[in-house]
């Protein structure tokens, strides 16, 4: 999969699907437009749990918490607009609370809704990493985390709104001048183009070497003379930021939040697409997050929610006959078995 | 000779076992030293104490006159500059053998001095130079993992090279090897001892007879016997644990 990233065919791929998504508008078709908007709010959560995962093979199976951290932070803002929001005032909440006055106006709500899943991502990457958490116990504690998260907005009804989430949400607007469907679509393909530069920028520079380094084999880059909880940390953080700012367009794309959307089954839903795209090439994290959702949408259609069996189906097979995901398929075409692939000395000591 | 490298009393313990029992070491700068001994006369464990991969359980490790006791390995690898290559080896298998280099280099390993920074040209220039110095150039472009055991050797000495550590600690460079393979392997130590100085384990007497001066014997975790090749070859008590039954062992392989 590190190969894709060597090979042009790989920036083709990118490229085909950016002109793809930049032209569809055109077509006039607003309902599809209206939901590939939402997916392509979709690809910067892949991009950045490909980050995490795919680059420095870190299995977040919560990466939804910190995408949860960034929509509800701005739902919050959009709904405290005019004063005290429906379902605070339903629990008998006269005043805008001190912490939601902070973040009323809408960039400090972008701001907030960036930095805290960041500086949260931080914390808890600092606190795991340094006591040497990682594989398996890092997706473990990450899926508790989810689920903990998912309860503390549900139990909290008074500030978030409960099961329900907070809904009726104004849309996309730009210096305070709401824009309609096309404006705010090509709003959020200019950020999905931007994340793409970042992390194609980031993982192209030493700081993506080290990152593969540290999948690879961890334990040998200390005797080079690197701290790999500090990088672990430093890419969670990155991460963080970035499922944030997809959390944050996420609510006026979709006009509503709610605990469905960040709690295990969202972080779930991420893990698969990465696993049908392929990890690790920033291609495969976008190619998989549209085919999921596009194919998903097209099946779900015609067949209700039976639709996921296929899904399932299609996981296994993947999983079974392409376990690098699609990318890892065409980047090495009928590799023979070669040689078994020992972790280095982390799984001999 | 200054001496670079002191241990006073150095002792591990597994669970009970003293895998390691008061060993006092000294290394000159610039020598190069050959640690031989039977399987589990605690070889490794005196390495994975001296780079902190393990913490002992008594004594002490002094470095170029700094006492490195229990410091964390990326610290002992980066401030005070010793590298070590695995038994096995150990590299980064799904990707390129210039990528295992560049990843090697020194001082480019913190995440300020990486976060959006390009590789410098010139550690390219010295990865490719180093490439050329292991016999890798025409595989540059190939994953770790494909490469052939001797050269899967090659490449972590290789990565010793780019990191251009004081000290070398080289585990079993040779195992696996061809007898040519391990005569290629040996010139290439003695080209990198001289400016530096290197640490080497081996089993391979022939090995051992070519590149030794000085040469360390451990047994069941104590520093049995030490001096010249010549010397360690006739000590009756090196030959009764070592030599002889490093004999025997070959000829039921």
């Amino acid at each position: 999969m590190t190969r894709l990233a060597k090979i042009p065919a790989g920036r083709y791929l990118d490229f085909a699907l950016f002109l793809a998504l930049g032209l569809f508008p055109l077509t006039g078709l607003l309902f599809y437009t209206q939901l590939l908007q939402k997916y392509l709010v979709f690809l910067i959560f892949a991009y950045s749990l490909d980050l995490l995962w795919g680059y420095a093979g870190l299995m977040d199976l919560g990466h939804a918490v910190l995408f949860g951290m960034g929509g509800y932070l701005m739902a919050l803002s959009l709904s405290a607009q005019n004063g005290v929001p429906e379902f605070m005032a339903r629990y008998g909440v006269r005043e805008v609370p001190a912490w939601l006055a902070a973040i009323v106006p809408l960039p400090a709500a972008v701001l907030a809704g960036i930095l805290i899943p960041a500086l949260f991502a931080g914390l808890l990457g600092r606190f795991l990493f340094s006591s040497r958490v990682g594989g398996v116990f890092f997706s473990v504690i990450t899926l508790a985390l989810a689920q903990v998260f998912n309860l503390f907005i549900q139990s909290q009804q008074k500030y978030t709104g409960g099961f329900n989430g907070i809904g009726g949400l104004p849309g996309l607007a730009l210096f305070g001048r709401p824009l309609d469907l096309v404006q705010g679509y090509y709003l959020v393909f200019a950020v999905v183009l931007l994340v793409y530069a970042f992390c194609r920028g980031l993982t192209a520079s030493r700081f993506g070497l080290v990152l593969r380094g540290i999948r690879e084999n961890g334990a040998r880059l200390e005797f080079l003379g690197y701290d790999p909880a500090r990088f672990k940390t430093a890419v969670f953080m990155v991460s963080g930021a970035l499922a944030g700012l997809a959390g944050v367009l996420y609510v006026p794309v979709n006009g509503m939040i709610a605990p469905n959307d960040v709690g295990m089954e969202f972080s779930t839903a991420a893990i698969v697409w990465l696993a049908i795209g392929g990890r690790g090439n920033l291609t495969g994290a976008a190619l998989g997050a549209m085919l999921v959702n596009v194919v998903g949408n097209a099946l779900s259609e015609n067949f209700g929610a039976y639709w996921q069996l296929l899904l399932g189906a299609v996981l296994l097979a993947v999983v079974f006959f392409a376990p690098q995901g699609i990318t890892g398929a065409l980047a090495r075409p009928a590799r023979g078995s070669g040689r078994p692939k020992g972790k280095g000395m982390a799984r001999r000591a | 000779m200054r001496e670079i490298l002191r241990t006073e009393d150095l002792s591990a313990c597994f669970s009970g076992f003293w895998a390691l029992d008061h060993v006092n070491l000294s290394v000159g700068e610039g020598e190069l030293r050959v640690i031989i001994g039977p399987n589990g006369a605690g070889k490794t464990t005196l390495m994975d104490l001296i780079t902190g991969k393990t913490k002992p359980a008594g004594g002490r490790v002094f470095f170029d006159g700094h006492d490195i006791t229990g410091k964390p390995p990326h610290e002992i690898a980066a401030r005070y500059g010793i590298g070590r290559k695995f038994q096995g080896p150990s590299l980064f298998e799904n990707m390129s053998a210039a990528e295992n280099l560049e990843l090697a280099a020194p001082r480019e390993n913190t995440v300020p001095r990486t976060f959006f920074r390009r590789e410098p040209v010139r550690l390219r220039q010295k990865a490719g130079e180093v490439l050329r110095r292991i016999g890798l150039s025409e595989k540059a472009g190939n994953m770790a993992c494909e490469l052939s055991h001797g050269e899967r050797q090659w490449l972590e000495i290789g990565m010793l090279m780019m990191q251009g550590p004081k000290m070398m600690i080289l585990d079993e460079p040779t195992a696996g090897m061809t007898a040519e393979e391990t005569r290629l392997t040996g010139r290439m130590i003695q080209r990198l001892a001289g400016d530096r100085t290197v640490l080497v384990v081996e089993h391979d007497m022939d090995f051992v007879r070519q590149v030794a001066r000085t040469v360390t014997v451990l047994h069941m975790g104590r520093v049995l016997a030490q001096g010249p090749l010549e010397e360690i070859e006739k000590d009756p008590r090196v030959v009764r644990v070592y030599l002889k039954s490093d004999g025997r062992e070959r000829e039921h392989a």
